[in-house]
């Protein structure tokens, strides 16, 4: 037996027992345990804010401190009444019962663009279902996620929280990731990060939530107000430094309003590049020998891409924006780029405008996110039916929209399902809920329509359809 | 929270536990475990925790049963009178047939 084997069977057999003493638990002590962790998680929102950004050189550590805070708290405040222990919800009507079962213990892989915040976000849903969890970090994030993750679990304790509810590699390794993801004793990977980890998830046998890339398109209908439009883009796509998986990435726009809109981009602190920058830019935006996005300009500020692709911009620029023609892999910038970076597309018509939309949301954000800026009810009605995304935002800044509870009333969630076309059993934002198995207690409740039809009438050859319908549906 | 006896026809130490064995309690359960287990004559026995009067257990008392069963054989180690609830506990902890749960 190798080492990671021992370390992942010491790791679960501890999550095992956490999860028996986890199911005496009532909803009450539950809570008081979820509310311990959140209150924990708020009070060191500005130290792991800090502490990420120092250890992985991503983001920025005032935004994160904003991500912290509402891992803990929206996310606390949209699970807080929800009934995740024992009987859960009742229809004497139908005659069923629903009672939630706890799935068991969770492995949890952490990306290192949310290092802390996600750690929060998924105790929090983990205790809330009395699931153990246990972290596995980015092998660039390891220090502030296991601090993270120590800080949730103290405070577990404190409120009276089964032992080893919370636990964490010891260190970050492919091979304990992957004997802790594929071990019977598993009941679920929840896996946040890049498309090789989510596809690992998948494959480890173990059932999944593994969410990974988005590619969100913008549409600014020639409805839209533009200055509003844009001051949401850009609050958005520097969030953080562009790290949010739904933040924005590329610009769609028809010719009408073209320029008025990139006046508008310009006037609020955004750089269009000319061709040759372009290139320089998809220069370093991707690795060649993988096809996916470079660590090196992940979060990075606007100053750092900029050097790192030898091209300059004015002092105090906000957001690249780098005109475009064509949507596919040969064009890097038409794919996700965590960074303060946008493609922008000029197109005819709507018409062209939704096509434009549609192929940026094929080139790897299928089931993601979609945003769109319009007054026009059918129009985004239009943009909603043809998106496959979990998220259509309308008039909201997608990174915060897609992640809920801000702008919206979704729920707030830092695990977004992509659903089928990103390979997930859910296109719905991962939350508590999605951590139970929810049983039925079925009372008899006799449907008398269906036995007014005597079983060997079936078998009567001369039986038609109508007479069944007629005898069925009266 | 423990009461000991011994049947010498059959050399088994019967723990009949009460209450709620929470993290607190186990502490001085283990101690107390861990007199009468020194303080026993024999070396060949058996011990049975009797759970009939128990509310809920900790993960510390989980333990206290891995450390009995061990120093004693798990052979020579079983839980009995378990309530439906905490025989479920022990079920979903995986330790049912090692510790010989019924």
């Amino acid at each position: 037996m190798g080492d990671a084997q021992q370390i992942a069977d010491g790791i679960l057999e501890r999550a095992s027992i956490a999860a028996g003493i986890f199911s005496q638990l009532n909803q009450e002590e539950t809570d008081r345990i979820v509310e311990a962790v959140c209150r924990a998680a708020l009070d060191a929102r500005i130290k792991l804010a800090r502490m990420a950004v120092e250890e992985t050189g991503i983001g920025i550590w005032q935004h994160k401190v904003i991500k912290n805070t509402l891992a803990a708290e929206l996310v606390f405040e949209d699970i807080r009444d929800q009934k995740t222990v024992g009987v859960i919800a009742r229809d004497e009507q139908r005659g069923i019962v629903e009672i939630a079962q706890p799935l068991g213990p969770i492995v949890a892989v952490i990306p290192v663009t949310n290092p802390t915040a996600t750690v929060i976000f998924k105790a929090l849903i983990a205790l809330k279902s009395q699931n153990p969890i246990i972290f596995s970090p980015h092998r660039g994030a390891p220090k502030c996620s296991t601090e993270a993750a120590r800080i949730c679990y103290e405070a577990a304790l404190s409120a009276d929280a089964p032992e080893d509810c919370i636990q964490w590699v010891p260190e970050s390794s492919r091979e304990l990731t992957h004997a802790l993801m594929s071990d019977a004793r598993t009941a679920l990977v929840l896996a946040t990060g890049g498309p090789s980890l989510v596809k690992a998830a998948y494959s480890s046998g173990t059932p999944a939530i593994g969410v990974g890339s988005g590619n969100v398109p913008v549409f600014i209908e020639r409805s839209a107000d533009i200055p509003f439009a844009v001051e949401n883009i850009l609050l958005s796509k520097t969030f953080d430094n562009g790290t949010v998986c739904a933040s924005e990435q590329a610009i769609v726009v028809e010719r009408a309003i073209a320029d008025e809109a990139r006046s508008a981009f310009e006037k609020q602190g955004a750089f269009f590049l000319d061709p040759d920058a372009v290139k320089k830019l998809e220069a370093v935006v991707i690795r060649p020998e993988t096809g996916l996005m470079s660590p090196k300009i992940v979060g990075r500020s606007v100053a750092a891409v900029a050097e790192l692709a030898g091209i300059t911009v004015p002092d105090g620029t906000r957001c690249l924006m780098a005109p475009q023609q064509k949507i596919g892999a040969d064009d890097p910038l038409s794919g996700e780029i965590l960074a303060p970076i946008l493609a922008w597309y000029e197109c005819d018509d709507f018409d062209d405008a939704l096509k434009h939309c549609i192929a940026l949301n094929y080139r790897g954000g299928i089931g993601h996110t979609a945003s769109i800026y319009s007054t026009d009810e059918e129009k985004i009605s239009a943009f909603g039916r043809l998106m496959d995304a979990g998220r259509v935002v309308v008039n909201t800044p997608s990174s915060q929209g897609g992640v809920g509870g801000v702008f919206n009333q979704l729920h707030t969630s830092l695990t977004l399902g992509c659903g089928s076309g990103g390979k997930n059993i859910t296109a719905e934002n991962i939350t508590a809920r999605h951590l139970i198995n929810v049983k039925k207690l079925c009372y008899r409740k006799p449907n008398e329509r269906w036995l007014a039809i005597a079983d060997d009438r079936l078998l009567d050859e001369t039986l038609s359809a109508d007479d069944i319908i007629n005898a069925y549906r009266g | 929270m423990i009461h000991f006896s011994f049947d010498d026809a059959t050399a088994t130490l019967r723990c009949a536990f009460e209450g709620r064995l929470d993290s607190p309690t186990s502490l001085e359960v283990a101690k107390r475990m861990q007199e009468k287990l020194e303080g026993m004559s024999s070396s060949s026995f058996k011990v049975v925790f009797d759970m009939n009067d128990v509310e809920y257990v900790a993960s510390a008392f989980i333990r206290i049963c891995l450390q009995t069963a061990k120093e004693v054989g798990t052979e020579n180690f079983s839980i009995c009178n378990t309530s439906p609830y905490l025989m479920k506990t022990f079920k979903m902890s995986g330790l049912d047939a090692e510790l010989n749960v019924s």
